[in-house]
């Protein structure tokens, strides 16, 4: 019950690459967050090193428009993937082959009149879109282009009375929503706008019975909220409100010991979305093995370092 | 026809037409799913059958008891299937045109508006289907760019009727074709791959030139044919709400907009009722709240309250109620008086209350769910959800004034007495303190609930725990006198005993909430 079968996952993670069956083509409009989830998770393990580095540069250039990054080739633009793109340049150590200031002009040109962000074009707001483009010009040194004042209190302003957010203002809490708001506060050094004790009280009664999280009241406990809940704690720093040794262990349950991968919950269907939150609560856990990964910026902690702290571009 | 496993390239060209001719023949096709070969020969053989009965019933009964019928990621059964179908669809080689279109019946089944289409062949049509799209969208763009570029010098063209060059008559002409050709390859790719954003982007485009109200109902239905299989599809959720806007931008003066809203509350339910707590859905529907009426609020309540009591545990329906009495009393404040024609057992449907004649006070709105949730946590035991609406609505009447023509005073009670304003902010003194009893009674109550062995008693036994720990959170952050104050601090130091029995898992989050190690309160003796 107990390991994390690192060489397992690895296999797994690079096998998904090949597969040309239908479930996999209709998922290929997402490929650019895939291979976020899939490289940032093989650094976590310390096996980046299996990947072409080239290689992958090469592709995410060519899903740069004129505007943002697509999610794959020939696929419209969105803030989705162009954080997903920028996230896999800041991994790779690859930002200078981009332009940032024309992709700080795409993002900037998302904001609207009241702080909030369109996912592209077509004008869909969530405060998804708001942690986007925070963490997007925070890695590329380019934060002060937008209005980040209207941005925060756009994202205060989807703050309910449980103390969580939702997509958008009076939206119902969910722990995603939550971890874009929180980490864009975090991001943008604007924590007072979070009630720490309220939320972190919200935050700690989505651990079920079993040890895992869910994301939202009466639903059941799925891996990936052991990242959006725990690293979303992490941030306000209430972590110790949950049982951490209940959730390590649901996280290892989750494993496809066999071939490799982690699902939702035990037994089901292994994928690589759930693989990397999986991996990354259990690196925010602690767990041997692991390189420690940043809360906020969903990268590598050394990635966040070099950003910050290293050479700047 | 026997089934095949591995279909090539050109069955995929082949089996687009097919497809896309289906979708043309049948507009109202509401409803579609990717299912196995065995279970798509089983829906032509119901279809063939000249039937018995029995037949019928063995049939349906042994589809209705696979769960796995229709392979989606919500494993929802595929609704409707039966010999009721009055569009039989021919095999290959009948020609009868009132018949419908001919098409490979080992890869489709057609019936009473609802598709099959068998997982095997899927791959190649959506590859037949994107490369199509891709292409038309192509088109689309180059010639899009060519009308704009145009530089003729106008004179009369064929027809003889408008003033136009040739030129931009024919390439008026290729761009319907084009765009024709664009809407009918990028619905597969939409329908095959729900989340394939592009092919949804393309429509926009082309839609957003349009302003016929046909086209925006047939859009309305391509979404919820999607959202069929794929409930939780974001795009074409996010597809639906910008159409509603396109809606009510272009026949803002008209009924359109009501009707409109009218529809997709029964969409909504449908879709509610199949795909439980869906959190996209339900963002839908709150967001359909800021363009209702008063008296659609007010309707919506009143379905959500009878279908609230079907589905105790779905916390979005709560929510989405909350949702409804914010913007109620929100437009209570306003002067509006659009609201006052109908009766009070409109409103109340079951549940009557002795002082109806104050409802339209937001004070009294909160009081009605208060003492509705009430019931429903008496009788449904150990429900989350429940909790969650009772802690929300005491949060909300705790800061409620009385009456709309209140002054907003921050003092909860007050032992000043008689204010010379009529009726006062809030509770009165002895309102707030007669609430907190009722309320204290109901957690003691819950706290006692017999054990029956299962979760929901244990359950039922945390909710009101922390229910009790938020009403003090709660009470903590007000302005009161001097005897709420201690009543509260008395009740703080007495949560301690009560969590160390019914959740001592808890013991570190109420510590860091209330620092109950430390109690200042002193029982008098």
């Amino acid at each position: 019950m107990g390991e994390l079968e690192i060489e397992k996952h690895t296999q797994f993670i690079m096998s998904v690459e090949k597969k040309k069956d239908f479930d996999s083509m209709v998922m290929e409009h997402l490929r650019m967050s895939g291979a976020y989830w899939g490289l940032t998770t093989l650094d976590l393990m310390g096996k980046l090193d299996a990947v072409n580095r080239e290689e992958v540069v090469s592709w995410v250039l060519q899903c740069q428009h004129d505007c943002g990054f697509s999610g794959n080739v020939g696929h419209d633009p969105h803030i989705l993937y162009t954080l997903s793109a920028i996230q896999i340049l800041a991994l790779l150590d690859k930002l200078d082959t981009i332009d940032a200031d024309k992709i700080s002009a795409y993002i900037v040109g998302l904001q609207q009149e009241d702080g909030s962000f369109a996912g592209d074009e077509w004008g869909e707001i969530d405060t998804r879109f708001s942690y986007c483009a925070v963490c997007c010009l925070s890695i590329l040194h380019r934060l002060d282009k937008i209005d980040v004042g209207k941005a925060i209190s756009y994202v205060a302003s989807c703050k309910n009375f449980d103390g969580g957010f939702g997509c958008t203002p009076g939206g119902e809490s969910h722990a995603g929503q939550i971890f874009c708001c929180v980490s864009a506060f975090a991001i943008s050094g604007a924590l007072t706008h979070v009630d720490r004790d309220l939320l972190g009280w919200w935050l700690c009664e989505r651990q079920v019975k079993s040890g895992g999280l869910n994301g939202r009241p009466e639903k059941l406990a799925d891996v990936c909220y052991s990242w959006w809940v725990l690293s979303s704690l992490t941030i306000i720093e209430r972590v110790h409100w949950i049982d951490k040794e209940k959730l390590k262990t649901f996280i290892l349950d989750c494993q496809d010991k066999e071939h490799g991968g982690i699902s939702d919950r035990p037994d089901d269907a292994v994928d690589v979305f759930h693989t990397f939150f999986g991996i990354a609560g259990l690196s925010l856990l602690e767990y041997p093995g692991l390189k420690p990964i940043d809360p906020a910026y969903a990268l590598p902690v050394h990635v966040v370092d070099r950003l910050f702290f290293g050479q700047p571009h | 026809m026997a089934s095949k496993d591995d279909y090539g390239d050109e069955d995929g060209v082949r089996l687009l037409a097919q497809l896309e001719v289906i979708l043309d023949q049948d507009p109202l096709i509401d409803e579609v799913g990717f299912v196995h070969p065995s279970q798509l020969a089983s829906f032509h053989v119901l279809e063939g059958q000249d039937t018995t009965e029995s037949l019928v019933e063995d049939v349906q009964t042994s589809i209705a008891g696979e769960r796995n019928l229709v392979i989606t990621s919500e494993g929802l059964p595929f609704e409707s299937v039966g010999v009721k179908s009055n569009l039989l669809l021919v095999d290959e080689g009948n020609t009868e045109s009132n018949r419908g279109p001919s098409y490979d019946r080992s890869v489709f089944w057609c019936g009473d508006h609802k598709l099959a289409i068998c997982i095997p062949a899927l791959r190649p049509l959506f590859k037949a289907a994107k490369s199509a799209y891709l292409f038309s969208y192509r088109q689309y763009r180059i010639l899009g760019d060519l009308s704009q570029n145009e530089d003729c010098s106008p004179y009369l063209c064929e027809s003889g009727s408008s003033s136009e060059t040739l030129r931009e008559h024919r390439s008026k002409m290729d761009l319907q074709s084009v765009e024709a050709a664009l809407l009918k390859h990028s619905k597969v790719v939409a329908i095959l791959s729900c989340d394939y954003a592009s092919a949804w982007n393309s429509r926009k485009q082309v839609i957003s030139q349009k302003t016929i109200k046909e086209v925006y109902g047939a859009e309305l239905q391509l979404s919820a044919l999607v959202l069929s299989y794929a409930p939780k599809s974001e795009q074409a959720w996010s597809y639906r709400r910008w159409l509603i806007r396109l809606i009510i931008n272009v026949s803002a003066k008209s009924k359109e907009p009501l009707m409109i809203l009218e529809r997709e509350s029964d969409f909504l339910e449908r879709i509610a009722e199949k795909s439980r707590m869906n959190y996209r859905a339900w963002r839908h529907r709150c967001w359909l709240v800021n363009h209702m009426s008063t008296r659609q609020v007010l309707t919506e309540l009143l379905r959500t309250k009878r279908w609230a009591q079907l589905h105790v545990g779905d916390n979005c329906c709560f929510h989405y109620r909350r949702c409804l009495l914010l913007h109620l009393c929100r437009s209570k404040s306003s002067t509006s008086t659009e609201n006052k024609v109908f009766s009070t057992e409109d409103f109340y449907g079951n549940f009557q209350n002795d002082t109806m004649e104050d409802w339209d006070e937001p004070f009294m709105i909160w009081k009605d769910e208060l003492d509705w949730n009430k019931y429903l946590i008496k009788y449904y035991i150990g429900r989350e959800a429940l909790w969650i609406h009772r802690r929300f609505i005491f949060h909300q009447l705790i800061q409620q004034p009385r009456s709309r023509y209140s002054i907003t005073s921050s003092t909860l009670d007050s032992d000043i007495s008689p204010k010379k304003e009529a009726p006062t902010d809030c509770y009165s003194y002895e309102q707030l303190h007669a609430f907190l009893d009722e309320e204290f009674e109901l957690i003691d109550m819950c706290l006692n609930v017999a054990d029956t062995g299962f979760e929901d008693t244990t359950q039922q036994k945390e909710y009101a725990a922390m229910y009790k720990m938020w009403m003090i959170m709660q009470l903590q952050g007000i302005n009161g006198s001097k005897e709420l104050l201690e009543r509260v601090e008395k009740e703080r130091c007495n949560l301690k005993a009560m969590l160390e029995k019914v959740c001592p898992q808890r013991a570190v989050v109420w510590e860091g909430l209330f620092c109950l190690n430390q109690c200042s309160y002193v029982e008098p003796h």
